[in-house]
């Protein structure tokens, strides 16, 4: 029996270098597609019953944001009449100066199979998904791609501690997003100077490959330590990731 | 053995599409538990196809779920004794580890109840329904 174990351990280790030299790819690609079809269906099909929990957990917090939703809802049919009009003069501006157009960003869509530590899309290398790509839902950043295979690919989530983004507030103060125990995410490398208050927009810098002015969430709670270098803190994500079906991989053109 | 692999496709799924929970390794000691050296394969191709299932180097769970297997084997005695104790604190350092390297995932209270609710259910009706011909462990002769 002990050779038994021998044996297995031996496959196994044979098995992670081979993967690890990509070697495995012909083999794992066939199998793409059945474990794609059985994500999905399941994380289609359990969409309530993963909702429970998180309404649950949150039912005080959901109801307020849905009151909060009605408010915006109402406010944002009288933005779109004034963006409209903006818009339309945007345009003929810029055909007057002709300028170019902002540079344009090719979104990806995808659709969410799994959820777990990472966010899992049923996209990959061969959609032309790279590692190090943003993922975004609107105009909010969800993550970035950490691991591409051919149909699939993985998603580095803002609360993962492996994930830095380069961000920045409405006030210009620069830091680094990053994630703490798969819960929250943190708004580290502050300088201790530089102004820092809660509510303040946090949003992408534009560098390390995330596009700029991507929405990261809303500082909620400092943490200030004079004697430290840097200050950190607190962000309450936009991202609502329990309900999403469907989001869209960046990729600069 | 049927309701194990049942059991493990059933953890495999639900580990790696929307509850990062080790179900798999859980289940894994419990089978090792019940079954005896005669789970090795099935600890082996379970790792394997987590592996698959959450793009992870393919060989590293099942070289985790042998590795524990075999600490697992090798105090089996102490194991076989019914110490619930010392099984106990094996499968929440086991899970906890594991959780905390691949998951992020620190113990809390929801975790440590679900640790605990599973293994000592799992452990205890799989207990019944494990088929003795499959193991090497020999049932009570009254």
């Amino acid at each position: 029996m002990k050779k038994t174990f021998f044996l297995l351990v031996l496959s196994s280790l044979i098995l992670i270098l081979l993967d690890y030299l990509t070697y495995l790819n012909f083999l794992k690609k066939p199998l793409e597609n059945p474990i794609i079809y059985v994500k999905k269906t399941v994380y289609t099909k359990s969409a309530d019953f993963r909702f429970l929990p998180h309404l649950l957990a949150n039912y005080k917090s959901v109801t307020e944001k849905l009151d909060s939703y009605e408010e915006n809802r109402r406010s944002l049919i009288e933005l779109q009449v004034t963006l409209d009009e903006l818009k339309n003069e945007n345009d003929s501006l810029r055909k007057q100066l002709g300028s170019p157009l902002p540079p344009d960003y090719l979104f990806i869509p995808a659709r969410v199979i799994a959820w777990s530590r990472y966010l899992e899309l049923d996209i990959g290398f061969k959609d032309g998904v790279r590692e190090g790509m943003a993922v975004v839902e609107g105009r909010t950043l969800i993550g970035s791609v950490n691991k591409a295979a051919d149909f699939r690919s993985r998603v580095l989530l803002l609360t993962d501690e492996d994930i830095a983004v380069p961000a920045i507030t409405d006030r210009g103060t620069r830091g680094i997003v990053s994630g703490r125990f798969n819960k929250t995410v943190l708004f580290d490398q502050v300088l201790q100077k530089d102004p820092l208050f809660i509510d303040d927009l946090l949003l992408t810098s534009g560098e390390a490959n995330y596009p700029p002015n991507l929405i990261i969430g809303k500082i909620s709670h400092i943490q200030s330590d004079d004697a430290a270098v840097y200050k950190q803190a607190t962000v309450e994500s936009e991202a609502d990731i329990p309900l999403f079906k469907k989001v869209f991989v960046v990729e600069r053109t | 053995m049927r309701q194990i692999i049942l059991l493990m496709v059933l953890a495999i799924i639900i580990e790696t599409v929307f509850l990062s929970f080790p179900f798999t390794l859980l289940l894994s000691m419990v089978a090792v538990m019940l079954l005896g050296r005669k789970s090795l394969w099935l600890v082996f191709l379970a790792g394997i196809s987590l592996d698959l299932f959450s793009l992870r180097l393919l060989g590293l769970d099942s070289l985790i779920f042998l590795l524990v297997a075999a600490l697992i084997l090798r105090y089996s005695r102490k194991f076989q004794l019914q110490s619930v104790w010392y099984v106990l604190s094996f499968i929440f350092t086991a899970v906890g580890l594991y959780s905390l390297y691949f998951y992020q995932q620190f113990f809390n209270l929801l975790y440590l109840l679900l640790t605990l609710i599973l293994s000592v259910s799992l452990m205890y009706f799989l207990s019944f329904s494990v088929n003795y011909e499959y193991t090497d462990k020999k049932p009570l002769a009254v």
